[in-house]
């Protein structure tokens, strides 16, 4: 019993510490955030049923991105129908860069965090409709009275100034 | 290839909210397929994306923690550790050994002296005075972004430098000069612009276009808002909608609603301007050299609504004297070239998705079920010329009933002239004229049956006086030393042609020509050329050998 609660408890702590690089890699793989939370849950049961063939010392986040990759493509491949999807090459060409990004340390998420805390009330409230509350933009352009278009903007211009911040945030803290 | 960074920024934030487009697809393929830092930069854009949405939607352990089904598996887990905790012995945790001090060694740094040698200087004021350069430089002339991408184009022949012939070039704003060909040209708020030359267009931002001279057909998607086209003597604002514009050469504006609303302004001034006019779909009206508003008659088909296919341009060449692709316009007819017929829709009649036909075909057909629907074309009691005449057509048949007392239906009939074309059960296809008292003469059977399912090119030529012909696939099909040759006194001459049926049901009962005739076509028909004159052998393969 003391093996089996050292195994989740190893298991749960390796896992926590690279489940935001997992959910990235699909999410930039499979582009659909609701394929890459599902695909997330099924990578977890995978990495769990076969923990046991881990070998401690070893990377797991490797090992967990690369069972993430054979997830992704297999989700890609059944969508193939029921998507707009890219050419196979682009994927491959994506899935091989997206795995060096996803080795890459990175203080994104904290960066972000303190650049999050700067922005104004409206732009966090869109996000929060969008990514909180998950309602789809025709719901947004309901409520704020604003057509899909300028909604779609918005989105992206305050990821881009988040991004712009966390780049400053970045370089600042590795030149500290 | 140039690729503007917020147009890229834009394409990649909607591709990951799952919200692109066919025309976006095939942009990002174009720009991961050819641009060897696509990759790297979409990779840290989606990092930076995942990353924002994890952080909104706040920490994502928790909210899976909190949610049922699609969770399963952190539940499962936190049970498990939970029945541990409960169950699990007692353990003795040893108190960690205290850990053994080790004495700090105090390293001395030596401080050295830096030598700055006169080179490095002289390179340090260079490199700067050259950054300070280029900075004024772009602070004066500005990159301008571009405000769309040249999606694709056929023979296209563009004027004033080659730079935009490589399809998924941005388009900056300014005039773009098309003298001959087509081009499909997407806006980047997402209009798309179809181009066909001699067009004179420019492309004022990525919502506004100024139209010079030609004509130019705008898909406006929804959500799009505000999209003008302006000439120099009207303004038309969209609704929502598909519609051409065309300028004449008196500088009239004309434009022909095909889907949802527009408003026709006088006046090429956006805010001042004169008389205007909504118009719904199917109406059409006109902005005269005077600033006048008319009416014009709809005709939609005088425009390209997509760029044309290999096929198409190959038919176009081959000087048809009509060519019907049968896209759909609410009504699945489109004539593109002969302005003096008209089609009538009868019966079950759809008009089938792109993707049934053949790859280089690209466009719709029609769906005939096999009870009566057709397309009946009204050829003005055409008159036989004395040289000859021809018509090409695809066709994908569906095997019917064999149980049916008539082992034939009929693809294509225009009683008189263009004889009757029709298919056995067993895929054999037969081409044969009547008599007035309903004897068939000069009848041509193929040597070989066609494949069911399967799209087939079919071409019937006939030369007055000499023998006619049926090709499939390119090649000719029948045995010509078999039947007569065409050459009946007074000549032949045709009223109707009908696209998918043997007999006008309408006109059944007084027809005694052709009694049997009345087992309609079961499958696609597409892109039908009538000619009036006889297609040589080597012309009916060129056609066939467009689509490869």
């Amino acid at each position: 019993m003391v093996d089996r609660t050292k195994r989740s408890t190893r298991f749960f702590k390796l896992y926590t510490g690279v489940q935001p690089r997992i959910y990235s890699f699909l999410l930039t793989l499979v582009h659909n955030p609701l394929d890459a939370e599902e695909l997330l849950q099924e990578t977890a049961s995978v990495l769990w049923e076969q923990f046991d063939k881990y070998q401690e010392g070893t990377n797991f986040g490797a090992w967990a991105i690369a069972i993430a990759k054979l997830k992704a493509f297999e989700c890609l491949r059944q969508n193939k129908k029921r998507r707009l999807l890219l050419e196979d090459k682009a994927y491959r060409n994506i899935a091989a860069v997206a795995e060096s990004v996803a080795a890459e340390p990175t203080d994104h998420m904290e960066a972000l965090r303190k650049c999050l805390n700067k922005i104004d009330e409206s732009c966090r409230s869109l996000l929060a409709m969008r990514y909180k509350k998950n309602l789809h933009i025709k719901e947004i352009s309901k409520i704020t009275h604003k057509t899909p278009n300028t909604l779609y903007k918005t989105l992206r211009r305050i990821l881009e100034s988040l991004r712009k911040c966390i780049e400053r945030n970045v370089n600042r803290e590795e030149i500290a | 290839m140039s690729y503007d960074k917020a147009n890229i920024d834009d394409l990649l934030f909607r591709f990951l909210e799952n919200e692109v487009s066919e025309h976006d697809i095939t942009m990002l393929n174009q720009w991961f397929l050819n641009d060897p830092e696509a990759a790297r930069y979409y990779c840290n854009y989606a990092r930076d994306y995942a990353a924002m949405r994890m952080q909104v939607s706040g920490e994502m352990e928790a909210k899976e923690a909190t949610t049922e089904n699609t969770h399963e598996f952190d539940i499962k887990l936190w049970k498990e550790l939970a029945e541990d905790e409960r169950t699990a012995p007692t353990v003795e945790i040893e108190r960690p050994h205290e850990a053994e001090s080790r004495p700090f060694e105090t390293i001395q740094v030596v401080r050295q002296e830096r030598h700055v040698s006169r080179f490095s200087i002289v390179t340090l004021v260079l490199s700067a005075a050259a950054i300070l350069l280029i900075a004024i430089f772009l602070r004066l002339n500005p990159p301008e972004p571009a405000v769309a991408f040249l999606l694709d184009s056929r023979n296209a022949v563009w004027s004033g430098g080659d730079e935009l012939l490589e399809n998924g070039a941005g388009i900056k704003p300014g005039p773009l000069s098309l003298t001959g060909g087509y081009a499909n040209v997407v806006l980047t708020s997402g209009v798309e612009i179809v181009l066909e030359g001699p067009v004179t267009v420019d492309i004022e931002s990525d919502n506004q276009v100024f139209l010079l001279r030609g004509a130019i057909y705008s898909k406006v998607p929804t959500g799009v808002d505000d999209y003008l086209v302006r000439t120099s003597g009207a303004t038309v604002v969209d609704y929502g909608t598909e519609f051409a514009v065309d300028v004449d050469d008196r500088g009239a504006t004309a434009v022909h609603v095909v889907k949802g609303e527009v408003e026709l302004r006088s006046g090429a001034d956006v805010v001042k301007h004169g008389p205007v006019a909504r118009l719904l779909a199917k109406q059409a009206a006109a902005v005269n050299a005077e600033g006048v508003i008319e009416e014009v008659e709809f005709a939609p088909d005088r425009y390209v609504t997509s760029i044309p296919s290999d096929y198409d341009i190959a038919v176009l060449k081959s000087k048809p004297i009509a060519y019907w692709r049968f896209a759909n316009y609410g009504s699945p007819v489109n004539e593109i070239v002969s302005k003096t017929y008209s089609t009538v829709v009868v019966g079950a009649v759809s008009a089938t998705g792109s993707s049934c036909l053949h790859k280089n075909l690209h466009y719709q057909a029609l769906n005939l079920d096999g009870q009566g629907g057709h397309i009946a074309i009204d050829v003005n009691k055409q008159p036989a010329v004395s040289s000859g005449w021809s018509y090409a057509l695809w066709i994908r048949p569906e095997l019917q009933s064999a149980s049916q007392e008539e082992p034939y239906c009929y693809i294509l009939s225009g009683k008189g002239q263009y004889g009757y074309l029709r298919i056995s059960d067993t895929g054999i296809l037969e081409h044969y004229f009547v008599h007035g008292d309903g004897t068939v003469f000069c009848g041509q059977v193929s040597k070989k049956p066609i494949e069911f399912g399967q799209w087939h090119h079919i071409v019937v030529t006939v030369e007055y006086g000499q023998q006619k012909n049926l090709y499939v696939d390119g090649v000719k099909a029948t045995d010509a030393s078999v039947y007569d040759r065409i050459r009946p006194a007074g000549g032949l001459f045709c009223e109707k042609i009908l696209v998918g049926t043997g007999t006008d049901p309408s006109a059944a009962v007084s027809e005694s020509e052709n009694e049997d005739a009345g087992k309609s076509f079961r499958g696609d028909i597409s892109q039908v050329a009538l000619y009036g004159r006889p297609l040589s052998e080597d012309a009916v393969r060129e056609l066939f050998l467009s689509i490869r």
